[in-house]
């Protein structure tokens, strides 16, 4: 068993006007084959965290760390707007993740094959991200993240600049591969509605400084969670979570 | 009373039937000529010229009409004058410029990635820059020798700047997000730089190129005008002393042609190389 653990973490963002405090003591973990959800207003330091748990930012205070059985754990991040490279082919923006791995470079090709057939990109491969829709390069940018089986997965708002109906597939999509290798994953939205569908947990943040005020657990069934059925279910979890999102406003 | 009701009634069905066309104005803040108006810019200069020296009583012998320039050029041509010249100067500017773009983009890249070089070379990169590069000619003759080399070196200053302060400038203007990428997805250092960083300055690279074709083929002229026998810029100097403007006329004229033609082909070599633009 192995856990992400945020431990009493504070960042604080030096400028030329002054320091400002992102972050204040956020605390929480996140279990192998958890999905959490971090949801809060807009400002409110969630990317910030997410950075952290990348390791693009060191805390000011407290810290990140790994317990349990884990040597040297692999984190893959999927970003706002892909974060792909314009002249590197769909296949070579994947292959990208498994450049510092120890694997030949006929089991990287087969690995990549593999992620981009799942995916659904085997028939856009050689295809660069400029002639891709905005959906399919969001794809492109989760298969590279599934490609290096990673331990921990970051999401930064992955399907924000998406239409509704693309968000929705893609939602459906995520999910469907995420089952496939369960790592443990935190995932920023500014959507509840999606932070319900998706996450195990909801992490709620309220604003300056950045802190987790609550968690609301999304007791629904997988297998549910995308039917009809399941909608009322989904309103209320929601409902509360922006009531709490609300009390943290005031 | 009723008439009055009846033309409202008429003037309001004539008005639903009237039709106003939506006026198309397109945003125009800047329009590139088109073909056609390059075409006859060009063209009506070219005849306004002919028709001044055939017609207009200008002295062919000062100002030769563009088909007396045309025609000159197809007699040095023929006669093996302008081939040995045009070899030397190819020979010199193509030399002058692998050298000095090279040296460009090489310590460009390696001053952005390593800081004590970056120290070291941009601040002379920018205080060098605005020298008049011609003006050092006499000191590298002196250092050099009158050989090619002072020649090749002072073509290769002019190319070396350009590239170098576009390359980067192209470098410091990168989106952090691929940065953060590399970080969060390491790969090696021959890796980052032959596939993401290179790449991702190619379009720096080929405007500095761009501008460094002209410096070299201005510094070429002047180097061969002031130290050298062969070459076009050589050859316009003895023309001109010799007041045989037709052939020097004739000379510029490779020249623009010359300029063109390596403008035209460093665009093909970018749009293959950028394809992803």
């Amino acid at each position: 068993m192995k856990e992400f653990c945020i431990d009493r973490v504070g960042y604080v963002y030096r400028r030329n006007g002054g320091d400002v405090q992102a972050l204040d003591g956020v605390t929480g973990t996140i279990a192998a084959g958890e999905f959490v959800a971090l949801v809060g207003p807009s400002g409110c330091g969630k990317s910030t965290l997410l950075r952290l748990a990348a390791g693009l930012l060191a805390p000011t205070s407290g810290r990140l760390v790994w317990r349990g059985e884990v040597k040297a754990p692999r984190t893959a991040m999927v970003f706002q707007d892909a974060g792909l490279f314009p002249w590197l082919t769909v296949r070579d923006n994947v292959a990208l993740a498994l450049e510092s791995g120890r694997l030949s470079r006929e089991e990287r090709a087969a690995r990549v094959t593999e992620r981009l057939a799942q995916t659904g990109l085997l028939a856009a491969a050689e295809a660069l991200p400029g002639e891709l829709s905005g959906g399919q390069r969001q794809r492109v940018g989760i298969a590279r993240a599934l490609v290096t089986a990673p331990d921990l997965l970051l999401l930064d708002e992955p399907f924000s600049a998406l239409d509704a109906q693309t968000r929705r597939v893609l939602e459906e999509e995520l999910i469907r591969y995420w089952l496939t290798l369960r790592p443990a994953t935190l995932y920023v939205t500014h959507n509840l509605t999606e932070a319900v569908r998706l996450a195990d947990r909801v992490w709620i943040m309220t604003g300056a400084p950045g802190r987790l005020i609550d968690e609301q657990r999304t007791d629904i069934p997988r297998a549910e969670r995308y039917t009809a059925a399941a909608g009322p279910a989904i309103a209320a979890v929601t409902e509360q979570i922006w009531a709490r999102i609300r009390e943290g406003h005031r | 009373m009723t008439g009055g009701v009846t033309d409202k009634v008429e003037r309001r069905e004539r008005a639903m039937t009237e039709e106003v066309a939506v006026r198309v104005h397109p945003p125009t803040a800047t329009r590139e000529p088109g073909r056609r108006h390059v075409v006859c810019g060009i063209g009506g200069v070219l005849l306004l010229w002919e028709c001044a020296v055939r017609f207009g009583g200008v002295n062919a012998t000062d100002c030769p009409a563009p088909s007396m320039i045309v025609l000159e050029l197809a007699r040095l041509g023929a006669t093996g004058v302008l081939w040995p010249a045009l070899a030397a100067s190819g020979m010199r500017w193509l030399t002058g410029m692998l050298t000095g773009c090279g040296l460009g983009v090489l310590l460009a890249v390696a001053a952005g990635r390593y800081r004590l070089l970056g120290g070291l070379t941009v601040p002379w990169v920018h205080l060098l820059y605005p020298v008049p590069k011609i003006a050092l000619l006499p000191l590298f003759v002196l250092w050099l020798g009158i050989g090619e080399l002072p020649k090749f070196v002072i073509i290769a200053l002019g190319a070396f700047f350009p590239v170098f302060i576009n390359t980067r400038h192209g470098m410091s203007r990168l989106p952090r997000r691929y940065d953060e990428v590399v970080a969060v997805y390491p790969v090696g250092t021959r890796y980052y730089v032959r596939r993401i960083l290179l790449p991702a300055v190619y379009p720096s690279v080929f405007a500095g190129l761009k501008l460094a074709a002209g410096s070299a083929l201005v510094l070429l002229v002047a180097a061969e005008m002031l130290a050298a026998d062969t070459g076009i810029g050589a050859l316009i100097l003895q023309y001109g002393d010799l007041m045989l403007t037709a052939s020097l006329l004739a000379c510029v004229t490779v020249l623009a042609a010359a300029g063109l033609a390596i403008q035209y082909l460093i665009g093909c070599w970018e749009r293959a190389v950028v394809r992803w633009r």
